[in-house]
């Protein structure tokens, strides 16, 4: 019976947190097929070790952790397999619903020190607050807030805009 | 509109573009027998399609026999091909391995996973279609994975014909005996040699990712830059299923590691200590483009620890020059480089004592950066820390390792 609850559990929560995962595996790794590899060897792992993965607060804390910690250094190698084959199926993508300068801006997130990305990632597209973002990645809220100070300042740098930080307001 | 919004609009888009991603089933993901019927139905198109099978070998091999046999990559392309068929009841595949164990090693333990039925052991982490590739991720219980992909052949010459070509190994071009053979490709950070077998219909790719072992490795830490072991493979290692290796590519130790997701535990989780007994640092230019790896010798001679640093491009005011300190290194702790960004930050990336949560960086002029290592359990540090502009550079002059209390663990000193 346990069994069959631990089932239903990673399902739900699979079903709940997939695309989210996918979506921070994108802008980390610049590519939506690298991110949905990335999203499904995290979420392999987790069902693996649900027993214990699924008794943590947030489940969910640790595969994005997972994902952000693999998708840089995974980016550029899976990238050109992946490159080869969407020129060859010339299928589209959800990069069609992305412009030109999101996709800029997302590779621009991308050059950034890793850290510094992640925090991007985790701020901006998953709306979390600095606190939890340093959560997901086990770093200190201080030096969360740091990696984001430094990644905006040059954000603001490279696409000649006004920074104007929310949170450094509130 | 400023970056805030920017950002968050953009992020929005994103968000939304995601909804388009088809979900795939959870159950999917990782219990093998739950996806007989996907593997059969991969099988009935495989088969009735007339696909060519296309192995994209990412790396296998036992753990404990790392140092026995000096792996040769003619061994590739001489299997006999009929050692290779794994065909247990509904795909047939060519396998081919990369040195250390042979295809029919690679079939036999697959076939053993398959047969075991252990729960506990999910050799297929997960399957499904990319673009026009059929894609399988394999994990074998010895540690390890590959990944077999298949295409119809009318897609393999185009893929084979987009390969991104550099320059071909040398000792990598033996197809088995018959086939044909396409010139080795370089693709991304892989070699892909491919060729096709005798039999009908099947093709197999090889990428080669890197190994190496410790006679190799000592001579690379012995020597300096000059690396006169120009494109090779050589022997690797396996800790838990993540698998490191190096090539030396035009001067330059191109570090792998194929990691799976207990390997992705470790690293989240209870790893092993790495403890340093040597290391190298390269730069090069691969591909038109130029890089920077660094390899980590442990005490007992295998490359253990492995990292590209990244592309130089990357961080303009990179400065190679400081980076190799690679004579001075202490055992167990030490760093291993830093990439400079001036009037920003510094990145150190350094191997930590067991029980480590943070580092202290020591300037000449007696200022001291404290900050916290990335994975800690990992005792790996890849951290930005602030440093001014200073005319001695960016070098500390000490590092020490501290523990949950403060107290120091470990220093090195310049």
């Amino acid at each position: 019976m346990k069994q069959a609850d631990d089932r239903l559990l990673f399902e739900a929560f699979f079903a709940l947190e997939y695309r989210s995962v996918v979506s921070l595996g994108f802008v980390l790794s610049g590519s939506w097929e690298a991110a949905e590899d990335l999203a499904q060897d995290a979420f392999a792992a987790a069902h693996r070790d649900w027993q214990r993965i699924g008794c943590y607060d947030k489940p969910g804390a640790w595969v994005r952790r997972a994902v952000s910690n693999r998708a840089i250094s995974l980016r550029r190698k899976r990238a050109s397999e992946h490159d080869i084959a969407r020129r060859l199926v010339g299928t589209s993508s959800p990069d069609d619903q992305l412009s030109p300068a999101d996709h800029e801006l997302w590779a621009r997130v991308r050059c950034l020190p890793r850290r510094q990305a992640q925090l991007v990632a985790l701020v901006y597209l998953e709306d979390r607050s600095v606190k939890e973002a340093s959560d997901i990645l086990g770093i200190s809220e201080p030096t969360a807030k740091t990696h984001l100070q430094r990644a905006r300042r040059r954000l603001a740098e490279e696409l000649e805009i006004e920074e104007q930080s929310e949170m450094e307001q509130t | 509109m400023n970056l805030d919004q920017r950002l968050r609009s953009s992020a929005a888009r994103v968000r939304s573009a995601a909804d388009e991603i088809t979900m795939p089933d959870a159950t999917g993901l990782v219990p093998a027998r739950s996806r007989r019927p996907l593997l059969a139905a991969a099988a009935a198109l495989a088969l009735t399609a007339a696909v060519v099978t296309v192995v994209l070998l990412l790396g296998a091999r036992e753990a404990t026999e790392s140092v026995a046999t000096e792996p040769s990559a003619p061994e590739l392309a001489t299997v006999p091909p009929e050692q290779d068929t794994y065909d247990p009841d509904h795909l047939d595949v060519v396998a081919r391995s990369t040195p250390g164990i042979s295809g029919a090693e690679l079939v036999n333990e697959l076939q053993r996973i398959e047969r075991a039925g252990n729960p506990t052991v999910e050799p297929l982490v997960y399957a499904g279609l990319r673009g026009p590739f059929f894609t399988e991720h394999w994990e074998l219980a010895s540690g390890g994975s590959f990944t077999v992909t298949t295409v119809r052949p009318e897609d393999l010459d185009t893929l084979l014909a987009n390969l991104t070509h550099d320059r071909a190994p040398t000792d990598l071009d033996e197809p088995a005996p018959g086939a044909r053979r396409w010139e080795p490709e370089l693709v991304g950070d892989q070699w892909v040699i491919a060729w096709e077998d005798p039999r009908d219909d099947i093709a197999v790719v090889v990428t080669a990712t890197a190994v190496i072992g410790p006679d190799v490795v000592d001579a690379i830490a012995a020597s300096t830059h000059t690396a006169v072991y120009q494109p090779r493979s050589t022997d690797g290692r396996l800790e838990g299923d993540m698998y490191r290796g190096v090539w030396v590519l035009d001067d330059v130790p191109w570090v792998e590691s194929l990691t799976g997701p207990t390997a992705l535990d470790a690293v989240i989780g209870t790893p092993p200590l790495l403890e340093v007994a040597g290391g190298l640092v390269g730069e090069g230019e691969h591909g038109g483009r130029r890089y920077l790896s660094y390899a980590v010798v442990d005490r007992e001679g295998y490359a253990n620890f492995s990292h590209r640093i990244g592309e130089i491009d990357s961080f303009p005011a990179f400065d190679a020059t400081s980076v190799v300190r690679t004579a001075d290194w202490q055992v167990g702790f030490g760093p291993l480089s830093k990439l400079d960004e001036p009037g920003e930050e510094t990145y150190v990336f350094g191997i930590a004592p067991e029980g480590a949560v943070a580092i202290r960086l020591v300037f000449e002029d007696g200022s001291e950066v404290h900050a916290e290592l990335d994975q800690p359990a990992y005792g790996v540090s890849s951290i930005f820390v602030p440093v001014d502009p200073s005319p001695t550079g960016y070098d500390p002059v000490a590092i020490d390792a501290l523990d949950d209390a403060g107290a120091v663990l470990a220093t090195w000193r310049a």
